[in-house]
């Protein structure tokens, strides 16, 4: 009865067994969504970002923010999150200027969500991989009443996450935090200093 | 009367199983290939030069010295002018920044706008700038990128070839019949004359040759590449796909084959 019922298992999975065992596999992709939340997470990682730039001085209010999105028709929260933000983390950062005034155009793209089987290099067994991005870039301009520009430049803060897993996920490989400036954090450690590695022979 | 019913099912379970395991590697039709001999036949093949291991003509083309000079030199104008406009571009926008709102918003637009169209040119042109110092530093040949294009077009050709080749023929599957010795030229020239004049010739009354190959080859074999292969898969009962995907690749475009340039 036994041997039966995992012939029949057998033959009900022999396609999922066959492709997880192919060394052959080629990468695929299991999904991808775009998710557009109502207060974009991108906006909390560029104030962040504006605050911690060095030897960097911040209007107390901004004179204009424009949010331009590719997935909603008003960025009226955002705007609201963008201004409270700078003024709190700029306060606390003890860099707000009451002479200075600022205009910024933030572009915010829809958070992406991935998920994707594929080999390993070696071919020994195949992996999950689950890939979590928040894009954000804002074009910043800060000028003092007269006209003079003190900063102006376009800051993209996009911050991705990676978690890979072995397929089926029973064990989990890597977790990985990187920026368009290279990687800020990897677990194990190793990635890390691999990826620094490449960053200074570059 | 049910254990014997039973019985039959479970081997009809077990014959099904076997079958699904077995029968694609059945109807497989086995092809063989040698791609170097097809990717010799792409007609870009004939302008591609041995010795400065460039295409004569197109982007990846030798340039004389002198050109490569006055290049650089107009390049160098042309980068010095965009930052010129790049610094005229932030002085407008300060001088836009102390008129009213409205106009204000209208000067940031079009000044992020224009930015990123210089931004675009300056990069394009600190590429064309570094590929050509260093297309001077090897004595006018362009970098290895500039080929890249055309390599990616000749293994794309090739390998649309062989698959239709291998359509035609229903093969499933397509092996490269490889070469017995690594493509390199260090190699020691009798191995190659060794190879050539007597296995590929099929000539096998010469035993002199072919003794000596074997007492050598257990010396060669450490001092080759990994890509070394000495021992060539013999595969029986498959179909050589060669002559078929030469002749698609060099037939004339109207007929599914690549265009001469």
């Amino acid at each position: 009865m036994v041997l039966k019922l995992l012939l029949i298992i057998a033959i009900l999975m022999q396609p999922a067994l066959l492709l997880a065992c192919d060394p052959n596999f080629q990468p695929e992709e299991i999904f991808t969504q775009l998710i557009n939340p109502s207060l974009s997470p991108g906006i909390i990682l560029l104030a962040a970002n504006l605050v911690l730039l060095p030897d960097m001085s911040l209007p107390e209010s901004w004179e204009s923010v424009t949010v331009t999105d590719s997935g909603r028709n008003s960025g009226e929260l955002d705007t609201q999150l963008f201004r409270v933000l700078l003024s709190a983390l700029g306060s606390l950062a003890d860099k707000l200027r009451e002479n200075l005034a600022g205009r910024v155009i933030i572009n915010v793209s829809p958070v992406v969500f991935r998920a994707s089987r594929d080999g390993l290099q070696s071919g020994a067994w195949q992996t999950l991989v689950l890939q979590f991005s928040l894009p954000v870039r804002g074009k910043i301009v800060i000028y003092n009443p007269g006209g003079k520009i003190e900063f102006i430049d376009e800051i993209d803060s996009t911050l991705n996450f990676s978690l890979t897993s072995a397929w089926p996920p029973v064990l989990f490989k890597h977790f990985r935090v990187w920026s368009r400036h290279g990687m800020i954090f990897a677990w194990p450690e190793e990635d890390l200093q691999v990826s620094e590695g490449v960053v200074t022979a570059q | 009367m049910r254990v014997y019913g039973e019985r039959i099912l479970m081997k009809f379970l077990l014959v099904m199983f076997l079958i699904t395991l077995i029968g694609p590697v059945l109807a497989n039709t086995i092809g063989t290939v040698r791609y170097l001999e097809v990717i010799a036949a792409h007609p870009r093949m004939l302008k591609f030069d041995f010795d400065a291991h460039r295409f004569s003509d197109g982007p990846s083309a030798q340039i004389s010295l002198k050109e490569l000079q006055e290049k650089g030199q107009l390049l160098a104008a042309r980068l010095q002018e965009l930052n010129s406009s790049s610094a005229a571009g932030i002085a407008g926008l300060e001088k836009k920044l102390s008129v009213s709102a409205t106009k204000k918003s209208k000067a940031e637009t079009d000044f992020w706008a224009e930015k990123e169209k210089l931004d675009n040119e300056i990069e394009a042109v600190r590429n064309e700038i570094a590929a050509n110092i260093a297309a001077m530093e090897f004595g006018g040949r362009t970098i290895e990128t500039t080929i890249l294009p055309e390599l990616s077009q000749i293994i794309a050709d090739v390998s649309a070839a062989v698959t239709n080749a291998a359509a035609a023929r229903n093969c499933t599957m397509v092996l490269n019949e490889t070469l017995p010795v690594t493509l390199i030229t260090e190699t020691d020239n009798w191995i190659e004359e060794g190879y050539s004049s007597h296995f590929r010739s099929g000539n096998s009354s010469d035993d002199s040759v072919l003794k000596r190959w074997v007492s050598y080859a257990g010396r060669i074999v450490p001092r080759l590449s990994a890509g070394a292969n000495l021992l060539k898969p013999v595969i029986t009962g498959s179909v050589d796909l060669t002559a078929d995907a030469i002749k698609l690749l060099t037939q004339p475009a109207r007929k599914g084959g690549v265009s001469k340039k």
